[in-house]
């Protein structure tokens, strides 16, 4: 219900309409046919009520005719009765006179003609003064013509003076015509008669006599009675027929026309066409009514359904679309099963979709976080186009502008450190041209703030299915300054270990050189190399135990001073702490050794009485500590100066050199003793 | 090399005490010897050498300074060292590469060696313009 075609392929949709416009062109398939039969059972229903309208008027017409005929033949038996009676055959007229005005009941009056028309009788006017003549002559004519009975046309009366109408019987006296009675009627009773029919207001009825003139009219009779009937309102041609035609009055009338029995009287009825037109007007209008309505009410049904339709499917395309920009899908329920399943479906749709793209966006996610920790920057090159995209972690390592555009791949070489360019160029361009799959690059970079860091960079090649070609290069970059650095660390550390075996190594080389030097024995030379070795060792371990920060005096003269000490020897040992540093608490240790080793030979370590004092002050001087150590032997045995220079007083003399310290060496004949005065930093 | 004067710096007294000896024993004529980087830096000023060996740190601290001293003089340097690789001296790599170098612990013929050398060194040096 888009009230579009569809815009590609296809191919045979015709023009789409609204759902109102389907409902509107259904309710007419089936509300036409029904306007169309109520029309033909109209038109039947009028043709059929003009057919007993017609009927109706000839019915009245033969009940008009009848009622006359019947007036007419009451008539007659009154003067059928009269002519039989004694007195008119006994030619009693006074007597006859009376008996006719007594059979009358007031009622018209009795006229007895001779043959020749002469007025034997007169019952209008008293006995005697009867007029000669007859005023109606054509009776007598038709009397001798049908020798029965006979109703007059109208005509003036003598007596009355005033139209009247005669009807007549014949008096036969042995079998010839010797009288003709009449008994004399006036217009008015038959408008009576007329009138009697209640036909209601209507219908028209009037009698003409055979002249054509008007007898009685239901209607305006006084003015139009003894008028003359025009020819088309009394044709015989067309009596007992009904017809439309114009009344006397000028309406437009359904007309119909009879001839009475006795007489030539002619009776009529008329019915207006207006009342015959207005009824199919009504129907016409009923019917056009009926077809309004009925398309009001198609139009307003179909948009009233229709809504019922549209508002729930523009619910479910209103869902659709939410769908498509990943709203929520509302579940409102409407009342069109079908358009309930389809937002169904559209919510199960997207529950799936959600959790699809939830589980998706949860891995994506996690992959995003495991290479945010691992603060791997990632960079994919678009090989078609020459350019790359990388991710904001990239462009943190490489310290370039967030919203820069897309680099080239000479760009991207900019930030690559010159010692490092050519090579990182030479090597990304073998896997650029496909020669090589994967990469694995160390290098430098210097980032546009001048700082320059170590990253690794690997990834691989990503090839079009069809052609194998080379079309992206994805890898990720990270930072590797500080493992570059502590790689470096490493090695210096390395190296300074080898650079200090190597020289202890040289130190003990010496050391065995110059214990060579004065002990030629070999068993001498073992026990002096191992001692000494053993004082070097000693001296480590302090100096280890302090993490080569320096040693305090006292544990560097105890340390010395321990593999000499037991139960008899006395080794007195005071001093004020002071730190001696690193580098001076070797060359400190082999002094001591020495002197306490030259004392365990020939000095006081040597006798059972003999005592060593070793003691020092430390006083502050500017930056420096001033330490003076003393070393002084006492009850030993007699002491006598060396005949040459032995190692021991090498030793001493260069390592007070080394110290920059004043050594004072006195072999006093009672104890050696020694004096040794330097400087150490303050703390 | 007899009568080669020779300045050696080393901070270990042992080290530095057979080096004299061995020096004597290549009857080389000790012109001084230093333990500390002051007192190195003080005689490698003054005194009149040949060769200078120098240990690659005193007391913890870089010999560069009196190498790049001894070398602006023109005499040609000795380096002993424990290290695997040769210590970076700016001056002296710029102009002739690698100081002679004598890796710890040497024998006598490994000094005699790069006293040779260096003094071979040193000739050619100061015959080039």
């Amino acid at each position: 219900m888009t009230g579009e075609g569809a815009p590609d392929g296809g191919t045979a949709i015709a023009r789409s309409y609204p759902a109102a416009a389907h409902l509107v062109l259904f309710a007419s398939i089936i509300a036409l046919p029904l306007l169309l039969l109520l029309g033909l059972l109209l038109y039947r229903s009028i043709a059929l009520e003009h057919e007993q309208l017609q009927l109706r008027i000839v019915q009245v017409l033969d009940d008009l005719i009848a009622d006359i005929d019947r007036d007419i033949d009451r008539h007659l038996t009154v003067l059928q009765t009269l002519a039989t009676s004694r007195a008119l055959s006994d030619r009693d007229w006074p007597a006859f006179y009376e008996q006719a005005k007594a059979s009358l009941q007031g009622k018209g009056y009795i006229v007895l003609l001779d043959a020749a028309g002469r007025q034997v009788v007169n019952t209008f006017v008293p006995y005697g003064e009867a007029p000669p003549f007859t005023g109606d002559p054509a009776t007598i004519q038709a009397m001798q013509r049908k020798m029965g009975p006979v109703v007059s046309d109208l005509f003036t009366s003598l007596v009355v003076k005033q139209p009247v109408y005669n009807i007549s019987v014949p008096v036969f006296v042995d079998d010839e015509l010797r009288y003709v009675m009449s008994l004399g009627l006036r217009p008015g009773d038959v408008q009576k008669l007329l009138a009697s029919q209640s036909l209601g207001p209507n219908w028209t009825t009037m009698i003409a006599d055979g002249n054509g003139a008007i007898l009685a009219r239901s209607r305006d009779h006084e003015r139009l009675v003894g008028t003359a009937v025009p020819r088309r309102l009394r044709d015989p041609e067309h009596f007992r027929q009904v017809h439309a035609t114009t009344s006397i009055d000028g309406d437009e009338v359904l007309h119909s026309a009879g001839r009475t029995a006795l007489g030539a009287w002619i009776a009529s009825v008329n019915f207006p066409v207006s009342l015959v037109r207005r009824q199919i007007v009504t129907s016409l209008w009923l019917w056009g009514a009926t077809i309004v309505v009925v398309s009001v009410l198609v139009v307003a049904l179909a948009f009233v359904f229709g809504r019922r339709l549209t508002t729930p499917l523009a619910a479910a395309t209103a869902a659709a679309h939410a769908l498509g920009r990943g709203e929520k899908v509302e579940t409102r329920r409407s009342r069109v099963v079908e358009v309930n399943a389809v937002i169904e479906a559209l919510a199960n749709a997207q529950r799936d979709i959600e959790r699809n793209s939830a589980a998706l966006r949860r891995s994506e996610q996690q992959l995003r976080t495991a290479a945010e920790a691992a603060q791997f920057g990632a960079h994919e090159y678009d090989v078609v186009n020459g350019v790359s995209v990388r991710s904001p972690q990239l462009r943190r390592i490489l310290g370039v502008d967030e919203t820069e555009t897309p680099p080239t791949f000479e760009e991207g070489l900019a930030l690559v450190h010159p010692d490092d360019r050519e090579a990182t160029r030479r090597r990304k361009q073998l896997v650029i041209s496909g020669a090589q799959d994967r990469y694995q690059l160390e290098y430098r970079i210097r980032r546009p703030d001048g700082r320059v860091r170590w990253v690794m960079d690997r990834g691989q090649v990503m090839r079009d299915a069809a052609s194998g070609k080379v079309v992206r290069v994805v890898g990720v970059l990270l930072d590797i300054t500080e493992l570059k650095e502590s790689e470096q660390r490493q090695q210096l550390l390395f190296d300074e270990l080898n650079h200090r075996v190597k020289n202890t190594l040289a130190i003990v080389q010496s050391l065995a050189q110059q214990t060579l030097r004065s002990r030629s024995d070999p068993k001498e030379f073992v026990a002096a190399f191992e001692e000494r070795i053993s004082s070097l060792a000693r001296a480590h371990d302090l100096l280890t135990r302090e993490s080569w920060t320096g040693a305090s005096l006292g544990d560097v003269v105890g340390t010395a001073m321990a593999p000499f000490t037991d139960e008899k020897r006395k080794i007195l040992i005071a001093g004020e702490p002071v730190i001696i540093p690193a580098s001076a608490t070797i060359t400190l240790s082999l002094m001591l050794h020495e002197l306490a080793a030259n004392a365990a030979k020939y000095g006081a370590l040597a006798t059972a009485d003999g005592l060593v004092s070793i003691e020092w002050n430390a006083v502050p001087k500017g930056a420096v500590i001033a330490i003076d150590l003393r070393w002084r032997e006492e009850n030993g045995p007699i002491v006598k100066k060396p005949a040459r220079v032995g190692f021991g007083s090498r030793l001493l003399a260069a390592s007070a050199r080394q110290l920059g310290a004043e050594l004072d060496l006195d072999y006093a004949p009672d104890g050696l003793r020694c004096r040794l005065r330097f400087a150490v930093p303050g703390s | 090399l007899a009568g080669t004067r020779v300045f050696a710096v080393e901070d270990e007294v042992l080290i530095l005490m057979t080096l004299e000896d061995m020096l004597v024993d290549l009857e080389c004529e000790v012109a001084g010897s230093a333990g500390t980087l002051d007192d190195a830096m003080r005689k490698a000023a003054e005194l009149d050498f040949a060769v200078a060996i120098l240990d690659v740190n005193v007391a913890g601290k870089p010999i560069d300074p009196v190498a790049n001293l001894v070398r602006r003089r023109g005499i040609p340097v000795v380096v002993a060292t424990g290290y695997q690789r040769a210590p970076a001296f700016p001056e002296i790599d710029d102009e002739d590469g690698v100081p002679v170098l004598l890796p710890k612990p040497y024998t006598r013929e490994q000094l005699r060696e790069a006293l040779a050398a260096a003094l071979r060194l040193g000739r050619e040096r100061s015959r080039a313009p």
